[in-house]
């Protein structure tokens, strides 16, 4: 069985963004095969069925998604460089001088008009992303047509998966590759009861993988284990914090979490004194909704990873956190069911 | 090439300005079979290179070997660093950059965020921090006021030969300067020749300056560094082209006889060269101190194009650089005796 870090670190070097999940699919795969039931469908969601000792009277779905945030290649310029465009919510303040690479193989750099020449409006403002390009060294179109296409995919480079500080982990796609790892890795034991754990596709584009999975599945109670981002910084709003456990909300941008599941889970932290934050307010966007609208309708609960600079080369977890959600998820199934 | 994994050695070791010392050793490993090495005061190095007489020229090859950095300025009541500008730090580029953070227990991880959270608005230099994941405690005790910080970016071997790396601003410079030197000691010559690897150029140039009164009497010096190599923000004027070889600067302040000889030795020897005026009064290069110290002397600035300069993603075509190393050994050869 793989360490989460160990398995962690391989995710990290697969990039995925929504449609283009393969690889990181691939490496799940090897992880759970033999500890589940594993298939995938059209959408290219990965659906686990884990049998525990327990059977269950209601059904449970588990699901994470397994791509990342990146970018798209919409263009070859004529003198070499690369237009590209944004798949998911990324902040173009983290995105000048950072390295990418394109479906895979071809390392390219995001530059910017040196210091030295801009004007204090230009320092001030900062450029929106359709406005960058990607330099892969080719001079000319021709050039750059021998090692890219159209379509392509782009991700962060990044500069390494690294453990630092008090038990924290950083690298990009961080947010989403550390829940994968722990889910996988959570497959590989022994559960005490049936659950249904998904690695979905496409949460970038338009939060759509996990509904098809869960009309395929038709729960009755949905888990969604995304990120929310830990605003616990320098000018943040200490809303959510780094290592204080998974986070959960009434609602955010896009659902209305049920209320019973909800405070269910804040009675299973209370009794068996689990780690978990309760959010005040949430600005997270993930399937949850799709998923509740699937079927006749599921009871949703999101809990969240907290994560600094997310969406970054450098998102920040704790891996206490994933401990905590380990034990979050263990809890309520087994609360939920008696 | 030889040079380029030299160029990779030096651009993935630090040596923030002010803090040239983890830098200046894995350099004097480097040059040490050059000749006699010693340090400035500042921290500069010095490699006699070659010996002659006193009245015969002495020349001096110079290259900067600080790179930009933050400094360690304060430590907030959550264990956040606040920091400063070590050199001429891109605000728009530092959000989310990974970073060594060279403490006094070591080299530590740290992510430099902003106290922006505003998507509109880029942070003031005011408002980045670093994350190093410690209280701060932990922070106060590895981290004391003034500790370095430098970009993470490795190096990445691009299209068409051409390379990206952060301190590539000017750890070019000094791979081609030592490459260059190490050509000399192998070739014919006729004048003392001197290797001087410079401190706290992003800062101010102290280095050179001060590394040059200290190798007086000097009748020429070539400094390399970088210099804008166009992309499309630029006008053409700002820049060179990135792979069509040194950029042999005019100036003011930069003897027109030693720039007009060396570009006639790259024509006359094949090596990809190309002219760039320099606007202004100096060229804000270290070139500036040395042709300006003791008694004087005759100076070339001989600039690497580069792109995306003070970013963790500059780039250079290697081919520049190794002409550029090509381009002085020639000229010291020929033209200085």
């Amino acid at each position: 069985m793989m360490q989460t870090m160990e398995l962690i670190e391989k995710l990290y070097m697969l990039d995925g963004i929504s449609g283009r999940e393969d690889k990181v699919r691939e490496a799940l795969i090897e992880c759970v095969d033999g500890h589940c039931e594993w298939h995938t469908d059209a959408r290219g969601n990965l659906l686990c069925h884990k049998k525990g000792k327990n059977p269950t009277s209601k059904k449970v779905m588990i699901t994470a998604h397994m791509d990342e945030t990146g970018f798209m290649l919409t263009g070859i310029r004529e003198d070499g460089l690369i237009s590209f465009a944004n798949v998911g919510d990324i902040d173009s303040r983290a995105v000048l001088g950072k390295a990418v690479r394109i479906d895979g193989k071809t390392l390219g750099v995001i530059g910017t008009k040196p210091i030295h020449l801009q004007t204090k409006e230009e320092q001030d403002r900062p450029v929106p992303i359709d406005q960058l390009y990607i330099d892969i060294g080719a001079s000319s179109k021709k050039s750059a047509e021998q090692a890219v296409s159209l379509g392509a995919q782009i991700t962060f480079a990044g500069e390494g998966v690294t453990e630092f500080g008090n038990g924290y982990i950083t690298g990009k796609a961080m947010e989403t590759r550390a829940v994968c790892a722990l889910l996988a890795q959570m497959l590989c034991e022994d559960w005490e009861y049936d659950a249904d754990v998904v690695f979905n596709v496409s949460t970038q584009a338009m939060t759509s993988g996990a509904a098809n999975a869960a009309f395929a599945i038709d729960p009755d109670i949905a888990f969604i284990i995304g990120s929310a981002p830990a605003d616990d910084v320098r000018g943040g709003k200490h809303n959510c914090f780094l290592g204080k456990g998974p986070a959960i909300s009434l609602h955010d941008q896009m659902t209305y979490y049920d209320t019973e599941l909800y405070q269910q889970c804040i009675k299973t932290a209370k009794e068996k004194q689990l780690a978990v934050q309760q959010l005040e307010r949430s600005t997270a966007k993930n399937e949850s909704r799709q998923i509740q609208l699937s079927c006749d309708g599921v009871r949703v609960l999101s809990l969240a990873l907290p994560c600094r600079y997310p969406n970054t080369i450098s998102a920040m977890v704790s891996k206490e956190d994933l401990n905590h959600m380990k034990n979050m998820i263990y809890a309520l199934l087994k609360d939920i069911e008696n | 090439m030889e040079i380029v994994q030299l160029l990779e050695k030096l651009t993935q070791n630090c040596g923030v300005a002010g803090f040239e010392k983890p830098i200046a050793d894995i350099l004097e490993e480097e040059i040490k079979d050059l000749g006699p090495i010693r340090r400035t005061p500042l921290g500069s190095l010095i490699c006699t290179v070659k010996k002659e007489s006193a009245d015969k020229p002495h020349v001096v090859l110079e290259a900067h070997m600080d790179e930009i950095g933050l400094m360690v300025c304060g430590i907030d009541e959550n264990g956040f660093l606040k920091v400063t500008r070590c050199g001429g730090i891109d605000r728009r580029v530092a959000t989310a950059s990974p970073v060594w953070i060279h403490g006094v227990k070591g080299d530590r991880r740290g992510i430099v965020a902003s106290e922006e959270h505003n998507p509109a608005k880029n942070p003031t230099v005011d408002q980045l921090y670093v994350d190093a994941g410690m209280t701060r405690e932990q922070a106060e005790e590895e981290f004391p006021i003034g500790t370095r910080i430098s970009y993470i970016g490795s190096f990445k071997h691009l299209l068409e030969g051409k390379v990206s790396s952060k301190a590539l601003d000017d750890r070019c410079g000094c791979a081609a300067m030592i490459t260059a030197a190490r050509m000399l000691k192998e070739m014919k010559t006729d004048c003392s020749i001197t290797l001087l690897l410079s401190v706290m150029e992003e800062v101010g140039g102290m280095g050179a300056a001060t590394g040059a009164n200290a190798l007086q009497p000097i009748t020429h010096c070539i400094s390399v560094d970088v210099s804008f190599a166009l992309s499309p923000e630029l006008q053409t004027h700002q820049g060179g082209q990135l792979g069509e070889g040194p950029m042999v600067g005019h100036n003011p302040i930069l003897s027109r006889e030693v720039s007009e000889d060396m570009a006639q030795v790259g024509r006359e020897h094949g090596i990809t060269h190309q002219v760039k005026v320099y606007a202004g009064y100096r060229t804000g290069t270290d070139a500036d101190g040395i042709i300006t110290s003791g008694a004087g002397a005759k100076g070339a600035c001989t600039c690497i194009p580069l792109r995306y300069m003070h970013t963790p993603v500059e780039v250079i075509s290697a081919a520049d650089m190794e002409n550029t190393a090509k381009l002085a050994a020639a000229y010291v050869a020929e033209k200085i005796r």
